[in-house]
């Protein structure tokens, strides 16, 4: 393994769903010999592609876990990470890039910006990670990179400037144009292999100058001597430009983009070469942590083996020998035998084995030196934590964690059900921040939530497969709520006498409906016609009547209650009685009092393309929602709306269908209504059922 | 539904002071100077239209959605008290849905964009208004769109949609009479006025006869 920061790239290859990011990974590891042959990522040649060692990633085709690799070429080291398109997985986005120094941004050439590029442009910004972009799939119908190119600009805001021209396209993709080198590269061989370097088709020579002279004016805005060159009207040596449009990546001032169809082996090693030329080392990127001995001031990290270590745990993955910690190290060297801390816990940690991964692989190494990933064997720790050499104290920011949008109740089948299902959670909920489990005290439900349908599919089927967990899922049970509408008298006497002691009491006042609390007690006894002794009892009776009401069984809220008269008795009146008379009072007035069953509301905000903003309202007015308008913004709108929680259920994925995966909801607790009456009596209904 | 009947009360008072009802393609204009009550004055009437089940398109330059929302709740709660209304959070609901909001943002407002937003809605099916209230113009901003506006009304002809506008005007510019040319693109013209305490409600076009009405500095209804 090499210790030379400057030959080192620590990369991630980020994209919208299918846009190609594992098959163009599986090219790279086979290009730079990692691997011997190349497997489809759909599992036809009964493989799957390496980087898609989950069982469930091969039968579906889908990347659901970040994978890391590393690989050489022309003497660079390159570790990269895989990462999974789709919304739901966002968490392994954002755990990746919290680490790595570079990005390939890999973009389908037909259908261009989509709403996960837009998703993972944001996480790469938030993380000031400094990109290359990849249009993939050249050969396909319809593919337009050059168009890319330009929705790389408007969409995203990017300075983006074509490296490159394709060569033919659609079924007739034949190569690229290097316009960095100004040559036409073929890719030959059963695997696209040879790189085979010509001059440029004469039929091409036009644009290929006209795309060179944008290039060379967008790498020149970083380059006083690029600027001398080009007005001096000279040849432009290689070494300058190149060293101009790294500066402009590196400040994220710049995308070059590249071409190529990973499926049929062309573009590849070029943007291979890029890697190198182009994105950071580790030693470009100014990395900071906090010294928690002088008040969390900021302290800049170095990229030097021989100082203090400064490591950071970015993943975790349970297995059956222990958990597995994927660690970056910013700064000094953590080997076997070490003694480090864990920042966030004060705990000292041993350092067993140390590996680095490739896919599923671990292969065994002394030491891991600032700049590389690895991964800590048998390690107990969180996703976050920061491990140092025991002389500092200094811990990394953590990786933002997206809150869940979507959750789900899960019921175990039997008892072996129950307690395989506990620990398979206890292993995700460890794994994945995103994924989040608890028991609803209301409806003694288990909920799980996450960031979409897709995640929490995921994860029932893992702990079915994983853990031989047999669980059944249903939505979660709305949480309803019961009211009144009007006033209602009450006048109830608790009385048991058979004998011995006896319970007397009698209450007698009204119930009215109220905004502002769950309940108010009022007491408005006079001359002593329930005893002062026992009026906290009287409202102790109102009390627990909330919990449950006397109709249907959901929680009451918005009540205030007011006692005016009443009755006690000297030897049988006790607390039991008067709480015992209070539920019975409450009982009685409670259906006279015009009781209604209240839904939580949610705000709704939708992010979406306007040509999707009529389908965006129907979807919502067919969901009983109260449309409350439309916010124009140009080629987006947002639309806001308040929407019954009972009717959100699948919408995510709903959403996603009806406008091309473009738009994007948030939605938030807004207040509780009442129920239609249709909605309602379908609800009394099963609460009856299930009483029978 | 009486309750309904009476969320038109001010509705129907003004109207009936009209020389004509509104007809498709017809603009209402309330002119004032900066916070009188031009929104107040125009969403009251709204309410009134929206429980009569007429779809109110509610544009408004440069506010957010819920800005605008809540002058809808506040003077519906208003309306509800002094009518003595039960139920109100039910009422509401029921007339919610005959209203949506669109708002923009003054640099990317124009009649055409707006036109294209009406369609991409109505044609989806989810909302076809019979009353487009469009508020925030600046008197300099309208003046200059003259040719938009006849194209406004057009459409709003072809649609059997009704336009209520809002011009902020400076005060030296409120005094006009009736036949200005200022005024010729509309069909009624209303000019609000602080006087002292109260707010009146100055007819300038379209009304049958001198209307003494105003609006109530605390509840902003009309009276």
């Amino acid at each position: 393994m090499k210790n030379e920061i400057l030959n080192l790239r620590n990369i991630g290859i980020s994209a919208h769903i299918d846009s190609g990011k594992t098959t163009l990974t599986e090219r790279i590891l086979f290009y730079t010999k990692r691997i011997h042959a190349i497997h489809e990522v759909k599992g036809k040649d009964g493989f799957g592609a390496t980087m898609d060692s989950m069982e469930l990633e091969r039968e579906r085709g889908i990347t659901i876990a970040s994978a890391a690799t590393y690989c050489e070429w022309k003497g660079c080291e390159i570790n990269i990470i895989d990462t999974p398109g789709h919304v739901d997985f966002t968490i392994e986005v954002e755990r990746s890039l919290r680490v790595l120094d570079g990005a390939i941004l890999v973009l389908c050439s037909v259908a261009g910006v989509q709403s996960q590029s837009i998703t993972v442009d944001s996480q790469m910004k938030r993380y000031n990670i400094p990109s290359l972009a990849f249009v993939n799939k050249c050969d396909r119908n319809g593919a337009n990179p050059l168009n890319v190119v330009k929705q790389l600009r408007e969409k995203l805001g990017h300075n983006a400037v074509a490296a490159q021209l394709p060569i033919g396209l659609e079924g007739d993709f034949q190569g690229v144009i290097d316009l960095i080198r100004m040559k036409a590269l073929f890719f030959d061989g059963t695997n696209g292999e040879n790189v085979r370097e010509e001059e440029i088709p004469s039929a091409l020579l036009p644009q290929a100058q006209e795309r060179r002279e944008e290039l060379l004016d967008a790498a020149a805005m970083f380059s006083d001597e690029l600027t001398e060159a080009i007005l001096l009207g000279a040849n432009i040596p290689h070494d300058i430009l190149i060293a101009a449009l790294r500066k402009g990546v590196l400040a994220r001032k710049l995308t070059p983009v590249f071409m190529g169809s990973a499926y049929r082996n062309k573009g590849i090693q070029p943007l291979l070469d890029a890697v190198i030329d182009l994105l950071p080392d580790p030693a470009d990127i100014i990395n900071t942590a906090l010294d928690l001995d002088n008040d969390g001031a900021s302290v800049t990290l170095e990229s030097n083996p021989d100082i203090p270590l400064v490591a950071f745990a970015f993943k975790l993955e349970d297995g059956n020998y222990g958990q597995l910690t994927y660690i970056r190290v910013y700064q000094g060297r953590i080997s076997r035998g070490d003694t480090v801390i864990n920042t966030r816990s004060s705990r000292k940690i041993r350092i067993g084995r140390l590996v680095r991964m490739h896919a599923n692989q671990m292969e065994d190494v002394e030491s891991l030196s600032a700049g590389y990933i690895g991964a800590l064997f048998g390690v107990d720790c969180s996703s976050g934590d920061t491990f140092t050499a025991p002389a500092i104290n200094l811990t990394m920011s953590s990786m933002f964690v997206p809150k869940p949008v979507i959750s789900l109740a899960i019921r175990p089948k039997d008892n072996k059900a129950q307690v395989n299902m506990s620990k398979a959670l206890g292993r995700f909920l460890k794994e994945d921040p995103t994924f989040r489990s608890f028991v609803d005290e209301e409806t003694k439900e288990t909920i799980i939530e996450g960031m979409g349908e897709l995640h929490l599919d995921i994860y029932v089927e893992r702990m079915r497969r994983e853990y031989g967990a047999e669980i059944t899922t249903s939505p979660p049970q709305v949480s309803y709520r019961e009211t009144i509408l009007q006033r209602a008298e009450f006048n109830y006497t608790h009385k048991k006498q058979t004998g011995g002691a006896g319970q007397f009491a009698r209450i007698a006042g009204y119930i009215e409906p109220i905004d502002e609390a769950e309940l108010i007690f009022e007491n408005a006894i006079v001359g002593g016609a329930i005893p002062t002794q026992f009026i906290p009892a009287c409202e102790k009776g109102f009390q627990s009547c909330l919990v449950k009401s006397p109709r249907l069984g959901f929680p009451v809220t918005g009540i205030k209650v007011v006692i005016n008269d009443g009755a006690a008795h000297s030897v049988d009146s006790s607390d039991i009685a008067f709480q015992a008379a209070a539920r019975g009072a409450f009982a009685e007035a409670f259906g006279k009092a015009k009781p209604i069953i209240q839904e939580p509301i949610m705000k709704v905000a939708i992010e979406t393309p306007t040509e999707f903003q009529g389908a965006v309202m129907g979807m919502l007015n067919q969901r009983r929602s109260i449309i409350l308008g439309a916010h124009d913004e140009g080629v987006m709108c947002l639309v806001e709306a308040e929407s019954p929680l009972s009717e959100m259920f699948g919408f995510t994925t709903a959403l996603r269908s009806a406008t091309q995966g473009k738009a994007q909801f948030t939605m938030e607790f807004g207040s509780y209504k009442q129920v239609p009456s249709s909605i309602a009596e379908k609800i009394a209904e099963e609460v009856n059922k299930k009483k029978k | 539904m009486k309750e309904r009947q009476l969320l038109q009360n001010w509705l129907a008072a003004l109207e009936a002071e009209f020389s004509a009802p509104l007809p498709s393609g017809g603009i209402l204009v309330v002119r004032s100077s900066a916070g009188v009550g031009k929104t107040a004055f125009l969403v009251q009437l709204a309410i009134g239209a929206m429980a009569r089940d007429e779809k109110v398109l509610h544009i408004n330059i440069g506010e957010a959605i819920d800005k605008v929302d809540l002058w809808y709740k506040e003077l519906f709660k208003n309306i509800s008290t002094s009518q003595k209304l039960g139920n109100i959070d039910r009422l509401w609901e029921t007339i919610a849905r005959n209203r949506l909001i669109m708002t923009f943002k003054p640099d990317t407002f124009s009649f055409t964009r707006l036109w294209e937003r009406i369609r991409d809605v109505a044609v989806s099916g989810t909302f076809e208004p019979q009353i487009i209230i469009i508020d925030g113009f600046k008197a300099t901003d309208i003046e200059n769109m003259d040719s938009d506006l006849q194209k406004a009304k057009s459409n709003a002809r072809a649609n059997h949609t009704r336009i209520w506008l809002s011009i902020n005007s400076d005060e030296k510019n409120l005094i006009k009479n009736t036949d200005n040319d200022d005024n010729k693109n509309y069909e009624v013209v209303i000019q609000l006025r602080q006087d002292g305490n109260r707010v009146l409600v100055i007819p300038q076009k379209g009304f049958s006869k001198d209307t003494c009405l105003s609006l109530d500095p605390v509840t902003m209804l009309l009276e």
